[in-house]
């Protein structure tokens, strides 16, 4: 089956790489600032939560922009690939309907535009980096390594959500409630020094929890994360991902009956 | 050599498949083990054979509902069959809902581009047919003008250019046959006669059986997901314009009684 995704990405690359560019593209558009929002957006959030979260509940971190730049970003790599692939085989059902086309396509298209997302929004994070003071460490060259469980994780819930957004008008409202939950369940705003032990046990349960501390570490504290964790984490992920890619190809062949 | 070979091919729709189930109905159902009414359950294509060969044009008319757009479908290769047999030797592209897949913020050069590389092409075949499909289309001067601005007629001749330019071993063709004016229909009917030529597979599904008397070598007639009748393409028309007739006088007959009926 994993051969079938292997062969598909190969020869639908072109594909992947058009369709990822038209949709940054389409992004931007009708705006004055084009692809300069990428850019704005995260630096922009980054100072309303900065100014509220060390003002009004005075967060005592000297970093806490670079600390909460750094989980934002993480955390939309996962938020912005299960929102796009939400609705992407809808979105595509005239395609659908006329080509076989892989229909993971639409899902790996969501991915690649997440990931470039985070990519360009490295810049602004690199740029308070230096702003506050603080230099890069050279374990900042991991960042591709340490977030691929989040990716591999965003792939696998993604294939997940669109699936049953096809089957289930309600998955929408579910997406969007739990994506909600799930940010305030993840120490994007806080950091894990503030949790009890009790606590940590339980919400540390959640792979995207530390997964978000991984690329903390490498860009914050200049350390690669302890091996075992990511492993663990990586291993999850990719049991996430084989289920949903079992679950998507087993669904796949009905959802022109449903769309 | 036999290209398509359908051997007991049915296709079922469910009704609730056209409508958004609820993730409440589901469980409940579930908790109360209760199944969905099987009546719900209707068949597109039923027990269905087919065999045609390379070089053929072959055309399929029948009344709406018929399952002809279902047929289409199953040799699109995007509807997978409830049961039966499918087996397609060779490339297949289609000629149905012109620029589908086209995204209306891009223009001809990007769109080109973007369906070609969904048909799997390389980069090079890509950027070396881009011009030769733009000249078909006659669209040289508004190559980067997105789509959107197009009218109808020039967003279904870049269509059309673009969906014929991969010259696929079987072309699928539903109701789109004359594009754009007088002059461009003509251009797409040599076309046509070419991939024909060319000893390529056509599959036609149309309501215009003077267009497919003119370029089928074989046409079928299909009625409630069967193929009633498939032969000669004279015999074909005939047969299917009786049937008509026949379907008319029925519908006129009911009528009469139905206004008697509420008269009385």
């Amino acid at each position: 089956m994993l051969l079938e995704l292997t062969k598909d990405i190969k020869k639908y690359k072109n594909y992947l790489y058009f369709s990822t560019l038209k949709e940054i593209k389409k992004r931007y558009k009708r705006s004055y600032l084009g692809i300069l929002w990428s850019l704005l957006s995260p630096l922009i959030m980054m100072c309303i939560l900065t100014v509220v979260f060390s003002t009004i509940f005075k967060s005592t971190r000297g970093d806490y922009s670079v600390f909460i730049l750094t989980g934002m970003l993480t955390f939309n790599i996962f938020q912005e690939s299960v929102n796009y692939s939400l609705s992407s085989i809808a979105n595509n059902l005239s395609l659908i309907k006329q080509q076989p086309v892989p229909k993971i396509l639409f899902i790996l298209n969501a991915i690649l535009i997440s990931l470039f997302n985070f990519f360009i929004s490295l810049i602004p994070l690199f740029f308070v980096i230096l702003l506050f003071g603080k230099m890069f460490g050279i374990n900042i060259l991991f960042i591709p390594i340490v977030i691929l469980p989040i990716v591999i994780f965003s792939i696998g819930v993604s294939l997940v959500v669109s699936v049953l957004n096809v089957f289930y008008e309600d998955t929408r409202h579910l997406t969007e409630l739990s994506l909600t939950g799930l940010y305030f369940l993840c120490p994007v705003l806080y950091s894990v020094d503030f949790l009890s032990p009790d606590v940590l046990k339980y919400l540390s349960l959640n792979p995207l929890f530390n997964q978000i501390e991984f690329v903390r570490s490498v860009v914050i504290d200049n350390t690669f994360p302890d091996l075992k964790k990511y492993l663990l984490n990586l291993s999850i992920s990719i049991v996430v991902f084989l289920f949903g890619y079992y679950f998507f190809r087993k669904n796949e062949d009905k959802f022109i009956y449903y769309v | 050599m036999s290209v398509i070979d359908l051997k007991n091919v049915t296709v079922n729709f469910n009704y609730h498949s056209n409508n958004y189930r609820s993730l409440k109905e589901t469980i409940i159902n579930k908790i109360t083990r209760k199944k969905r009414d099987p009546n719900q359950k209707f068949t597109v294509l039923n027990d269905f054979n087919l065999t045609i060969f390379k070089g053929q044009t072959v055309g399929f008319i029948g009344h709406n509902g018929a399952g002809k757009s279902t047929l289409l479908n199953i040799l699109a290769q995007t509807i997978i069959p409830s049961s039966g047999d499918v087996k397609i030797t060779g490339s297949v592209d289609s000629l149905r809902n012109l620029g589908a897949g086209f995204d209306s913020d891009l223009n001809a050069v990007e769109n080109i581009y973007l369906y070609l590389s969904l048909l799997g092409h390389s980069m090079d075949y890509i950027r070396s047919r881009v011009r030769h499909i733009i000249e078909f289309a006659e669209l040289s001067e508004f190559a980067k003008t997105p789509v959107k601005y197009y009218s109808a007629g020039m967003y279904a001749r870049l269509g059309f250019a673009t969906a014929i330019d991969s010259s696929p071993d079987i072309l699928l063709i539903d109701e789109v046959i004359n594009v754009g004016d007088e002059r461009f229909a003509k251009k797409c009917q040599q076309v046509f006669k070419t991939i024909k030529s060319d000893n390529k597979t056509i599959v036609i599904v149309s309501h215009d059986y003077q267009y497919l008397l003119k370029f089928c070598d074989r046409i079928g007639i299909m009625e409630k997901g069967k193929l009633v009748y498939y032969g000669s393409p004279q015999d074909a028309i005939n047969i299917y314009l009786d049937q008509v007739d026949k379907k008319w006088d029925e519908d006129q007959k009911e009528k009469q009684d139905d206004k008697l009926i509420s008269n009385r």
